[in-house]
């Protein structure tokens, strides 16, 4: 487990006390000396060197001697100044999004608590943006979940300077461990799921179009609102599928005209509607989502659907689903949460959905063509994308995320990335597009220009692209920027892992010979004069690129 | 009630079953400490509605004197 402390301007002892394994936690030092015990270089939390650190902001405290928004606008806007001036870059940080008392009285103040803790997450907001070392801890999330009476305990504020009651205190240490896991863990991609009894009440195949149970109140609304969730989900990147056993026609019917149905035909990358187990359809949305199942979570509302997916695919994440609705929008909400949420959003995952629909259609292209017209029909191009601090996060996620098309696995973060700027290493980064859509920055090549030779460090790029014969464009490309630049050779790794087995003979192919080779590493060269021919199909003239 | 109030303390200490009993005082238990006695304090108004009121708060010595407070109720 990563090193972490966990400061506040309350007292956040018992947080502490009820985190596990607290050797890998700082032990809070009193309570409103955050900045301090950041700037002293000779401090205890200095000596302790957290990776992650969790801010538990009372903003009532900060704020207490304001009378009016402005002042305590001001105040907050010293707290961020404060905290941005003892920013280390290889710290992590969560900073608490929410008011935890509320004493004012908003008809005199003309709502001034709800204005103060707006400007708090508007700040926060504008933090979080810019900088892919701080992350919003959801606090407000949990308040909501049990409501603020059983969060806030004025009796223990006034006893002992602890703003939450018991319950409230074992949620944010929760929280805390979820947010420690985000940090390393892969999300999960595709949202499997069943129709009858999960996206709505009832059996579609016995009560018809109309008897299914949605609407927009009682039971039906149950449903309805579950698939508001999902649909949420959707928008955030989350791969949505069908696997059921029932007639496509009479599921069809539900689906593109039932007037409470939320989630409609576009809103799913793939279907398996039919009588084939559901073993076999799981298989076949693999394939044609191009996903492993690992990164499947299957949701059926029968017991022995989910025993034999358990059994059949152990790498499938498949939930006990809720013995009666009255639970559904909860439970798909933790589904997200326990499944699918990411620390960050990119571009590139808000797209994720409409890149995998347009992967659909261009299966079903390529099944009537020869792989080089289907990739010459698909219109690629690719373009260099210019290496700054929004394009970083993408390098970062591609770095630390990508598994198989992965030469090296060097997992770097933002600290390394500072060390490869200072050292001037190339970086180069591609986006790529076709005639169904944009991908998005999908692939990074480092070169360490440090050494005897240059060498390409790192080369990684998104499954989603693979099998397209990118790779060996933008081989070309950066062998060719190396040649104008006055280099003649270059040399290249490949480190194996269980993972990165698809481009083991990567270097081979591209026309690089071995210069050694061990369990460990095996190491390549090229003359850059006596390149290859090497064959893709990229067409960089097309305007939208 | 005083069974359940015996059983929330034990929980909340972290304790197998019946390792305090009514006549326990705090000062004996090494792990009751000031933030355990607040963390008591939020579960019993949390799980039973049992409020104490602060001032009263600060004077519980034993696991008797939070009797006191059910007949108030």
């Amino acid at each position: 487990m990563k090193k972490l402390a966990i400061l506040s301007n309350v007292n956040i002892d018992m947080i502490y006390k009820l985190l596990p394994s607290r050797e890998n936690v700082f032990p809070p030092q009193g309570y409103g000396n955050a900045f301090s015990l950041m700037l002293d270089t000779n401090s205890d939390l200095a000596k302790f060197s957290p990776s992650v650190i969790f801010f538990i902001v009372d903003i009532s405290a900060l704020t207490e001697n304001s009378y009016n928004y402005e002042e305590a606008a001001s105040a907050i806007d010293e707290w961020f100044g404060h905290f941005r001036s003892c920013m280390q870059p290889d710290i992590q940080y969560f900073i608490s999004d929410t008011l935890f008392r509320t004493t004012a009285i908003e008809d005199i103040d003309e709502m001034l608590h709800y204005r103060i803790g707006q400007y708090w997450m508007h700040c926060l907001a504008q933090l979080t943006e810019n900088t892919t070392q701080v992350h919003r801890f959801p606090v407000q999330r949990l308040i909501d979940r049990v409501g603020t009476s059983s969060f806030f305990s004025e009796q223990l504020w006034y006893l002992g300077k602890i703003p939450f009651t018991a319950q409230g205190c074992k949620l944010i240490a929760e929280q805390i461990i979820l947010q420690m896991e985000l940090l390393i863990r892969v999300p999960k991609k595709v949202l499997v799921l069943d129709l009858d009894n999960t996206l709505w009440g009832g059996i579609v195949g016995e009560l018809g179009a109309l008897g299914i149970q949605l609407s927009n109140d009682k039971v039906g609304a149950l449903y309805h609102d579950a698939q508001k969730i999902i649909k949420q989900m959707q928008k955030h990147g989350v791969i949505l599928a069908i696997n059921s056993k029932n007639n496509i026609n009479d599921a069809l019917e539900v689906i593109r005209n039932h007037p409470h149905m939320v989630l409609r035909e576009e809103d799913f990358s793939a279907l398996r509607i039919n009588w084939q187990t559901k073993a076999d359809n799981m298989q076949e949305l693999a394939l044609e989502l191009n996903l492993s199942l690992d990164s499947f979570v299957f949701i059926d509302d029968m017991p022995t659907e989910r025993e034999a997916i358990r059994t059949l695919f152990p790498m499938i994440e498949v939930p006990d689903f809720p013995t009666t609705p009255d639970n559904l929008p909860v439970f798909f909400e933790d589904i997200y949460y326990r499944y699918f949420q990411k620390l960050r959003m990119t571009e590139e995952d808000a797209d994720k959905t409409k890149q995998y629909h347009e992967n659909g259609r261009r299966i079903q292209l390529s099944k009537k063509l020869d792989f080089n017209t289907f990739l010459q029909d698909l219109q690629i191009g690719i373009t260099r994308e210019a290496y700054n601090n929004s394009s970083k996060r993408r390098l970062l996620q591609l770095l630390q995320k990508t598994n198989q098309f992965n030469l090296t696995t060097r997992r770097y973060g933002e600290e390394d990335l500072s060390r490869i700027e200072q050292d001037n290493w190339l970086v180069y980064l591609f986006r790529a597009a076709d005639k169904f859509g944009d991908y998005g920055i999908i692939a990074a090549v480092l070169i360490d220009i440090t050494k005897h030779l240059p060498n390409i460090d790192s080369f990684v790029m998104s499954c989603r692209i693979m099998g397209k014969l990118i790779e060996n464009y933008i081989i070309d490309y950066v062998e060719c920027d190396l040649l104008k630049r006055g280099y003649y050779k270059l040399t290249a790794e490949y480190i194996p892992t269980s993972k990165n087995i698809p481009v083991h003979e990567l270097y081979d192919s591209l026309g690089y010979h071995k210069i050694s080779s061990s369990s460990e590493k095996v190491i390549y060269e090229i003359d850059l004069a006596l390149r290859p021919k090497r064959i893709y199909h990229v067409n960089n003239n097309l305007e939208r690129i | 009630m005083k069974e359940k109030i015996i059983q929330i303390i034990n929980v909340t200490l972290g304790f197998k079953p019946n390792t305090i009993n009514a006549a326990t005082q705090i000062s004996e238990i090494e792990n009751w400490d000031s933030l355990m006695q607040l963390m008591i304090l939020s579960e019993l108004k949390q799980q039973l509605g049992l409020t104490i009121p602060i001032e009263a708060a600060l004077e519980i010595e034993s696991v008797e004197d939070f009797f006191k407070f059910i007949d108030k109720e």
